[in-house]
Order: C-alpha cells, then sequence, then structure tokens
C-alpha cells in the first residue's frame, strides 16, 4: 500500500509538487499525466524515496518517510521495480549481467539469481536475447531489459517514469501492453508519461499533475 | 564484488597505474628509512653496547677496601657489573696497547687500580650516565671516573635529529600517498557515478555500493606494497654489496618486515579509498 498524505516537495525554494494525498492499493495501475516539467518524476521519486517531503509524510509497503533509514531505502526499492525513459542499462554487461545487477545487489544466491533472471526474461519475451550486449539491440528491446530488470526482484510496485518515451508509437504499444500484463498479474503499476493520450487508451486510474497539484481524472 | 572492484583498474587504467606507483614510491621511500632507522638504531646500539665506565682508585687500597668500593660500585642502580683491574694488570694492558713496558719507561708502576664498569642498557645515553658518572665518584676510595661521555652526547643529539626528520619526511610521503590514492578513488566514483546510482536505485545496501571501491583502493595499495617489498628486498639483499660488502654484512631486516610493507600499503589504500568514498558518497 502507498499512501501520500499533505506531501508537499521542492527542489530548494521552489515547490514541485503541492499538499499530495493519494492511497494506492497493490494491484492498482496508475496513470500520471502531466506535462514535460510538471513533476512527475519527482512524484515517483517520492515514492520510492529518493526526495523527502517538505511537507506532509509517504508511507510505501510500511516504510515512512519521515523516519527511514539508509538501509530500508534499499530494502523498499527491492519491493519496487523502477523503469527509467533513459533506461540506465550496463552497456559492457549483456543482457542477462543487466538483469542479474538487480538480485547481485542484493546478495542473492547465483542458483537463485539464474533462475529468476531467466523467468523475467521470459516475461518479456528476451531470452533469446539474454547474451548479447544492450546496445545490439533496438529501443524496445532495451526498455524490455529495464522492465525485466525491475520485475526480477518480484516487487509488489512496478514504477515507470516514461517508458514509452523515446520509443515509436508501435512499440510504444508493445511496451504498454507489456506493462498491462505484468499489471493484470496482480503487480501494481504507476507509470509517469506525458502522452495524454496514451494515458488514455489505457485502462486504470487516470491523475494529472499541474501546477504542482496532483487531481484525479474520472474513469473512462 | 571483485570484479566490480577490478573493473575501477580496467575503466580508469591510468589513475589506478598512478595511485599503485605512487604507493609504490611512498613505501619504498617509507622502507628504505625503516631499513635505515633500524639499522642506524642497531649501529648505534652496538655503539652504545660498548660503553664503558672506569672507575680508577685512591691508592694504596687495601682489599678489605676493595671489596667495599666493589660492593657500593655493584650497589649502584645502573651498575650492571664490574670487573676489577690490579696495577699489574693495568700495566699489561698498558703493553698491549702502547707496546711499551711502563716499568722501562719510568722505574715505577703509575697506573693505579680501577674498575671496569658495564652500564645497564638503559643507563648507556649521556643523561643516566651522566647521573651514575656522579653516583660512581662520591663512593669513597674513588679517584676519578671515566667514560666517552662526549661521543655518547654525539650519539644522542645526532640519533635524535635523524629520527626526527626520518619520521617527518615518512609522514609526509605517507599523507601524500593517502591524497593520491583517494584522488584515484574519487575518478573512479566520478566515471561510476551512474552505476552507482542505478545501484541505489535497485535496492543496494550502502556497504554494498562502498565495498568495491574499498576493495579498489586495498588492491591499489597491496600492489604498490607488494612492489615496495620486493624492491626493499633487492636493496637490502643484493644491492647493498655494490656500496661495500660490510654494509651488506651489517643491514640485515627480518621477513616479517617485507610483508609489513604490502600490509602497509593495503593499509594506505584502505585509509585513501575510505576518506574519498566517505566525501564523495556521502548522499
Amino acid at each position: 500500500m502507498i499512501t501520500i498524505t499533505n506531501a508537499s516537495v521542492a527542489y530548494g525554494s521552489h515547490l514541485v509538487l503541492r499538499d499530495i494525498t493519494l492511497q494506492i492499493k497493490p494491484g492498482e495501475f496508475v496513470l500520471v499525466t502531466g506535462q514535460t516539467g510538471s513533476g512527475k518524476s519527482t512524484f515517483l521519486k517520492l515514492l520510492y524515496m529518493g526526495m523527502d517531503p517538505v511537507k506532509g509524510s509517504v508511507s510505501v509497503g510500511g516504510y515512512h518517510s519521515a523516519s527511514i533509514t539508509t538501509r530500508q531505502k534499499a530494502l523498499l526499492r527491492r519491493s519496487l521495480g523502477i523503469v527509467f525513459q533513459d533506461h540506465r542499462l550496463f552497456d559492457d554487461r549483456s543482457v542477462y549481467d543487466n538483469v542479474a545487477f538487480a538480485l547481485e545487489v542484493t546478495g542473492a544466491r547465483h542458483r537463485d539469481i539464474q533462475r529468476k533472471v531467466l523467468h523475467a526474461l521470459g516475461d518479456v519475451g528476451l531470452s533469446h536475447q539474454r547474451h548479447r550486449k544492450p546496445s545490439e539491440l533496438s529501443g524496445g528491446e532495451q526498455q524490455r531489459v529495464v522492465i525485466a530488470r525491475a520485475l526480477v526482484n518480484s516487487p509488489v510496485f512496478l514504477l515507470a517514469d516514461e517508458p514509452t518515451g523515446n520509443l515509436d508509437p508501435a512499440t510504444s504499444r508493445e511496451i504498454l501492453q507489456l506493462l498491462a500484463a505484468i499489471n493484470m498479474g496482480g503487480m501494481g503499476v504507476v507509470m509517469a508519461t506525458h502522452n495524454a493520450d496514451q494515458a488514455g487508451a489505457m485502462r486504470g486510474r487516470r491523475m494529472v499533475i499541474e501546477e504542482g497539484v496532483l487531481r484525479e481524472l474520472p474513469a473512462c | 564484488m571483485l570484479r566490480e572492484s577490478l573493473s575501477g583498474f580496467r575503466r580508469a587504467k591510468l589513475s589506478s597505474a598512478l595511485a599503485v606507483i605512487t604507493i609504490w614510491i611512498a613505501l619504498l621511500l617509507l622502507g628504505l628509512f625503516a631499513v635505515a632507522s633500524v639499522n642506524t638504531q642497531r649501529f648505534v646500539q652496538s655503539l652504545r653496547g660498548r660503553l664503558e665506565m672506569e672507575a680508577f682508585l685512591r691508592e694504596p687500597a687495601s682489599d678489605e677496601e676493595l671489596q667495599r668500593i666493589e660492593h657500593a660500585i655493584l650497589g649502584q642502580d645502573g651498575v650492571d657489573s664490574a670487573v676489577y683491574v690490579s696495577k699489574d694488570e693495568a700495566a699489561q694492558r698498558f703493553q698491549r696497547e702502547f707496546g711499551e713496558d711502563i716499568h722501562r719507561v719510568l722505574d715505577f708502576n703509575p697506573l693505579p687500580p680501577s674498575f671496569k664498569i658495564l652500564p645497564r642498557a638503559s643507563y648507556r645515553n649521556s643523561d643516566s650516565a651522566r647521573v651514575l658518572h656522579r653516583k660512581l665518584t662520591a663512593i669513597a676510595g674513588v679517584d676519578t671516573v671515566v667514560y666517552r661521555r662526549a661521543l655518547l652526547e654525539v650519539i644522542d643529539t645526532r640519533t635524535a635529529v635523524v629520527y626526527r626528520i626520518a619520521l617527518g619526511l615518512g609522514l609526509f610521503v605517507a599523507l601524500s600517498a593517502v591524497v593520491l590514492v583517494g584522488n584515484t578513488i574519487r575518478l573512479s566514483i566520478d566515471a561510476k557515478r551512474h552505476i552507482i546510482r542505478t545501484m541505489e536505485l535497485v535496492g543496494a545496501t550502502r556497504l554494498f555500493v562502498r565495498l568495491p571501491f574499498l576493495i579498489e583502493g586495498m588492491l591499489q595499495g597491496l600492489l604498490g606494497g607488494i612492489l615496495a617489498g620486493f624492491l626493499l628486498n633487492a636493496a637490502v639483499e643484493h644491492l647493498a654489496i655494490l656500496v661495500s660488502p660490510e654494509l651488506a654484512a651489517f643491514i640485515h631486516m627480518p621477513t616479517a618486515f617485507y610483508a609489513s610493507v604490502a600490509a602497509a600499503g593495503t593499509l594506505l589504500g584502505l585509509v585513501g579509498s575510505t576518506l574519498s568514498v566517505m566525501r564523495f558518497l556521502r548522499a
């Protein structure tokens, strides 16, 4: 469960998000839209405790923004899969090693890593590409690797920041279908996108950030 | 973890090589200081070990008086042993040292009987020797006490200066090594910012993020330390003979010393990388 209560976030003296109050239940699909620079990425940072609210509080999976320690932040992030627009893949490692990395940092055993990585790559349809380097893959395939890396820890929520930002419409549709399928499997998804049309085509709770204020849009 | 640490070497070859070379040179200099200090100290100790005092007695001295004086000398805190030298023995010694029979030169033996005194090790410095000298001179029946006071004072003052200079230079070089290792690790951290951020976002603990950099620093230090150890060993065991066979015969360092050079390198690397990680990975 994610609970945000009257949270405000600022960069220096500039308030980016104001008085956000929201609850997201496990298994929900939440789409957050807004113009570039509206605070969507900051909103996601708030969820994985990459930023502390200057006012109010955030509670994710039992961890509270007011009291969370550095070690607890690491544990929290293992229960959240994060998908970045810029992929953040390591070009000097294979697809397999990139996905395995998310488990290696948790100190998982080699045998478990092998099993979970192959499973996650299977889920995103990239088992056959596991020995290749990310630079040898298309943009859509690279994004699938990022999703596999986010899934490999079996998180409760998947946080996706502009997951289709750099992709062509057809590949974007594939990625969105993949995220929908993941959500159908029971995992909560919080996706930030500037593309309102894209968000409109998806099923789930839709929200918009305008002038720092998060507003829930009526269901389609 | 080790792969991450070794990747630091690959990614920043030049700065890693620079750190290894710096530690190598720093430890080589420190090691040479240590070799010089240890062997100078051995030499100084051997000089101090030869320190004797000689208490010349007033004449004539009866057997009872000799016993009393010997007892009084041995009763002094700083005296290790004392050997009586009779007038005849003194004459024999004169003949050995000067090649002349004192009786033939002067028709009589003017050499007084004496006690050759070996001070305890803790009294073989100028301050304590002066105290012991005063106590021995105060014993009734003792005329004068002589020892190589000037030599002892020179040893004390010169060695203190040499040790201070060696220590200062050693610390300066060690500090430079720590700063350079720290800088190398900073470059390595900069080169890996992207990986570090990703590590944090996928749930790596602080220790997991930091440990590869600490290991990298330790490996750099270990490598520099091993190289310095080998070169010091070569210098002590093989190069000293080129300077002089006497030096080669005198100079000696235990095997543990070379292992400690490698350990010191590892420690320098760890300190440098820890400082850098603390400073540049605080967030």
